[in-house]
């Protein structure tokens, strides 16, 4: 009998399957749950030509590619940072107009990835209706309802090459298991995977099987859907990973102010990226044993529940 | 006068009153706490069988019978999806319906329609880019209403026209939301740190329903970018009621981030 495949890789391997060109999906939610570890991996090896998709809002993780100069097309309905203030990168870029930008309300991406999904060319949605967005971004098509004449929006599949995640918990084959919101991952793995992409989910720990088969319902992706499984802990940082740590904000503020400039981008790739060897170092690099202990304990809810 | 509350606590009241019991909405996304605390305080005082969707997570939370917890900025923060939360969905499984809605923008005009996108009027080379669309142009479609929040009140938000339509107010007035067959009708009320202004029905246009208590209006015309629809009477806001206060201070902005939010 053949044995059951494990699929754990390293976190270079990971970066080694993302190629310059590919439409690459990054999951999670504005600053929570993003593979950041491995989005460091891929500026170290000087990635570009990205479409990048978010399924669905961005922060850090997609400005830290635009300020590299990496993205080709950018199809992502949010990006910025909410009250922490706007993404440096996307302003600059976006400002002196060298940024392709796919405009779209969620709902586009969702649609997007439903129609991937159940193979489909296309989706249909009010998302759109009587907005700018469809003068700003030509494959939003107008369609009109052959039933009652409503005015709708038809939006094409979106065909990621690969899906990049970051989820607290999964095993050696590809289950996982989120701690607090899964946004839209199992949508965005399930399309990815329908159109032959490949599903990469970077996890805080990977658990023994023996825990998904306890409790199956606690599986928030399934295996069929996940490609490859990379153990980063805290793989998120700066951004939180629902259930285990929160956001490091303080981090985020410096991102941000260091972000505004090029000389100053440079400076932070040089600080946090180029000029660490791994995420131990890295973890060290942004304050160590103190500083995630207290990003852990931010989250704790006991005096409220 | 010199009130005994602040501006973000009279509009969290303001807009709480504007919720109905057995409701379902949704916050909405940055600077939330506006819009949490006008839920939740719903929830505690006249409707408590309203429930709230804590946006893009999924989470269905409901506050009447639990302990409070301290409203945080960010609607998807991990603590503020389980404060009261009784279903953890996701994105795809969550309910689509939307009672209510709360929005803000970089830009708000006489239709109440709204810009999230950017400023300046050549896309190519905004003054301003801004974080996008996010979920505006959807939910303001489909939002049985929605409520317009500001936390300034400025020329340069509230203006005669959008330079980028990405969120549904009345668009180009009477009829376009009807021609459009949006299911959702529109922006009933923009609240500021100044007035309550809501829409003409013959126009649908913005119109000033009531100034804050100590605010002139010559300092609401003067910080308005385009002319609002003024009536011969122009009651005051009601101020919040005792009871509302103590019940926002001791269950729902407990740690009190409310009364330093808006100067």
């Amino acid at each position: 009998m053949s044995r059951r495949k494990s699929k754990v890789i390293s976190l270079a391997e990971a970066a080694g399957l993302v190629q310059d060109g590919q439409t690459v999906l990054i999951g999670g939610f504005i600053y929570h749950n993003k593979p950041m570890a491995l989005i460091r991996e891929l500026i170290k090896k000087g990635i570009k030509d990205l479409t990048l998709v978010g399924c669905l809002h961005g922060a850090i993780d997609m400005d830290l590619l635009i300020g590299l100069g990496a993205i080709k097309k950018l199809m992502v309905p949010y990006l910025g940072f909410e009250h922490l203030g706007l993404a440096p990168c996307y302003r600059r870029f976006a400002e002196a107009g060298q940024l392709d930008i796919w405009e779209c309300d969620e709902i586009h991406i969702i649609s997007a990835m439903e129609a991937a999904a159940a193979d489909l060319p296309c989706m249909l949605t009010r998302a759109g209706v009587g907005s700018d967005l469809l003068k700003l971004n030509p494959d939003l098509k107008p369609f009109t309802d052959p039933f009652r004449g409503e005015p709708l929006v038809l939006v094409p599949a979106i065909k990621p090459d690969i899906a990049l995640f970051h989820a607290p918990k999964g095993d050696l084959y590809g289950n996982i298991h989120h701690l607090g919101s899964p946004f839209a991952d199992l949508l965005a793995a399930e399309a990815t995977n329908r159109c032959g992409g490949k599903v990469v989910v970077c996890v805080d720990e990977i658990i023994a099987p023996e825990e998904v088969w306890q409790d199956p319902r606690k599986t928030t992706i399934p295996h069929p859907l996940v490609d490859y499984v990379v153990e980063v802990p805290y793989g998120a940082h700066p951004c939180s990973c629902h259930g285990l740590y929160g956001t490091d904000e303080a981090h985020m503020q410096e991102y941000i102010s260091m972000g505004g400039k090029p000389e100053s981008f440079q400076d932070y790739l040089t600080r946090y990226i180029y000029s660490v060897t791994s995420q131990e170092e890295y973890l060290e690099r942004v304050g160590g044993i103190k500083k995630l202990t207290e990003l852990k304990r931010s989250i704790s809810m006991e005096e409220y529940l | 006068m010199r009130e005994d509350y602040g501006k973000a606590e009279l509009m969290a009241v303001v807009l709480s009153r504007e919720l109905k019991d057995g409701e379902l909405g949704s916050p909405g996304g940055a600077y939330s706490q506006i819009a949490m605390a006008a839920i939740r305080l719903a929830q505690l005082t006249h409707a408590p069988n309203l429930s709230y969707v804590c946006s893009a997570t999924g989470y269905i939370n409901h506050m009447v019978g639990k302990k409070p917890y301290p409203l945080l900025p960010s609607t998807t923060d991990y603590r503020n999806i389980y404060a009261g939360c009784e279903a953890a969905l996701d994105f795809r499984s969550m309910p689509k319906r939307r009672d209510f809605f709360f929005v803000g923008g970089l830009q708000v005009d006489k239709h109440g329609n709204i810009n999230l996108l950017g400023i300046g009027d050549n896309y190519k080379r905004l003054k301003m880019r801004g974080p996008g669309t996010a979920g505006l142009a959807y939910a303001t479609a489909i939002a049985g209403r929605f409520y317009i929040y500001l936390a300034h009140h400025s020329k340069r938000l509230l203006v005669e026209k959008v330079d980028f339509l990405n969120g549904l107010g009345y668009i180009n007035g009477p009829g376009s939301r009807e021609r459009l067959a949006l299911p959702g009708k529109g922006p009933q009320l923009v609240v500021t740190p100044l007035a309550v202004m809501d829409f003409e029905e013959e126009t649908k246009r913005m119109r000033l329903k009531s100034l804050h208590p100590g605010v002139s209006l010559q300092e609401v015309v003067d910080n308005t970018g385009f002319e609002l629809i003024i009536p011969d009477i122009i009651p005051t806001t009601t101020a919040p009621t005792p009871e509302e206060l103590r019940c926002l201070r001791e269950q729902v902005d407990i740690k009190r981030v409310l009364p330093s939010m808006i100067k």
